[in-house]
């Protein structure tokens, strides 16, 4: 999936932040990581690091001159907050999303995956 | 004053006989994208006949205005002919009014309306812009994969826009359903399909007693789900899209209480994979006829109000 701009360098800082082995990452720590692979300026990732703290992806603390940062929330947490989302968005909520299936109860998709499955082995009869 | 009566009486005409026909016309999903858009037309005509009639109401008596004393006069000949009884004027004042009122109803409902479609885009393009930071990249595969134990795929629109699979889902999922799931996706997105639905929630929120909105975002929902399966399956072939509807079924339990109207889609669009319904002309025809209908109603109804203004000698406005 291609991403542009700032939201890509977010979404590249987190995904190193979250992979990282320490618990906390200062701006030169990733600076030093991501210069190696692109060009990039110092006051980007700053900026960058910046931004995901006031939009609350990452906590941060003074230490010395510099800030620490760390993930408020663990991927895994985002990810569960996500689908949480996702699932209890039906018709009537503000998150407009199109799921390839609804979700729907699990008695009734017992009947219903049996009619498709009927369908299907019907299909594959007729050849198609 | 003319026109915008006949605007109004058009737009009731299609909010009585709109629903029910335009079900029965569309319900089995023979030719979705007529479908959905014969849904589309029909409720963007009422909207536009709403704001054609406020517009021509102002202009009516801004008309009025344009001649100083003219409205003063009147409400002087109206408490006159009261008096006298004779009531002319006083329906031309009692119309501005209902005209006033007409306007600011339709005021409200633009704010409101606006209101709601900005939280939907807000929290739409919020979720879609977390799932680019949260969701992994993987090679080769067009979707941010969610880590998460339902089975599960979707889109959201917002910037990028993005197409979400689940880690659960990817493990249900072989290649060819796989690849036809997120095709269905991707057509959802190319198609503008989230900002058609949202617009169509956003009018069914706004004004919950109209059943032509309520009903109308359902079966566009419905019908947009028909059309992505169809540009899906011209692409990967129908046995795919199915084993995907069926994959992704239920697939895991879902602490969700039985949405009737849910399952009820699913088999829907299963069924039109399955046997492939023959194009049915004579629905197409009629879907055609009443989007012709519908596209040219207001600016139909607005012209019988200024002929027959111009027959009689009433005002033009």
């Amino acid at each position: 999936m291609r991403r542009r701009g700032f939201g890509e360098l977010e979404a590249v800082i987190m995904d190193r932040i979250w992979n990282r082995d320490e618990s906390t990452t200062t701006v030169r720590d990733l600076f030093d990581e991501l210069a190696a692979e692109r060009e990039i300026a110092y006051t980007t990732v700053m900026s960058t690091m910046d931004n995901l703290h006031t939009k609350g992806w990452l906590a941060r603390e003074k230490d010395g001159k510099a800030y620490r940062y760390w993930p408020t929330l663990s991927r895994e947490e985002h990810s569960a907050r996500l689908m949480r989302d996702a699932l209890d968005a039906g018709g009537r909520s503000d998150l407009v999303l199109s799921h390839f299936v609804e979700q729907i109860g699990s008695e009734e998709s017992a009947r219903l995956r049996a009619a498709l499955r009927r369908m299907t082995s019907r299909t594959r009869k007729s050849g198609k | 004053m003319s026109v915008a009566a006949c605007l109004l009486l058009y737009s009731l005409v299609v909010l009585i006989a709109g629903p029910a026909s335009l079900s029965r016309l569309t319900d089995a999903g023979h030719n979705p994208r007529l479908g959905a858009a014969a849904w589309i037309t029909a409720i963007a005509s009422v909207v536009v006949s709403w704001v054609g009639a406020v517009a021509f109401a102002i202009a009516d008596f801004a008309h009025h205005w344009d001649h100083p004393g003219t409205v003063l006069a009147m409400c002087l000949a109206t408490l006159r002919g009261l008096a006298a009884g004779t009531a002319g004027t006083a329906i031309q004042i009692g119309l501005w009014s209902l005209a006033g009122l007409g306007s600011m109803a339709v005021a409200v409902s633009a704010g409101r309306l606006l209101r709601t479609l900005g939280r939907m885009r807000s929290q739409t393009h919020g979720h879609a812009r977390a799932v680019h930071l949260v969701g992994r990249r993987v090679r080769g595969l067009d979707a941010l994969v969610l880590e998460a134990a339902e089975p599960a795929a979707y889109c959201v629109a917002g910037r990028p826009h993005a197409v979400v699979i689940t880690t659960a889902a990817l493990d249900t999922l072989g290649e060819p359903e796989l690849a036809a799931i997120l095709a269905h996706e991707q057509a959802h997105l190319d198609g503008h399909h989230p900002q058609i639905v949202a617009v169509a929630r956003g009018l069914a929120a706004t004004f919950p007693n109209l059943r032509l909105m309520t009903e109308g975002a359902h079966h566009i929902a419905r019908l947009l789900e028909m059309c992505a399966d169809d540009r899906a399956a011209a692409e990967h072939g129908r046995g795919p899209i199915l084993g995907g509807l069926l994959a992704l079924t239920g697939a895991a339990p879902v602490a969700v209480v039985a949405l009737g109207a849910a399952g009820v889609a699913v088999l829907a669009r299963a069924e039109r994979l399955a046997f492939a319904p023959r194009a049915n002309l004579s629905r197409a025809a009629a879907m055609t006829a009443v989007i012709t209908i519908t596209a040219g109603g207001p600016l139909a109804s607005a012209l019988v109000a200024v002929s027959g203004a111009l027959c009689g000698s009433t005002s033009l406005l």
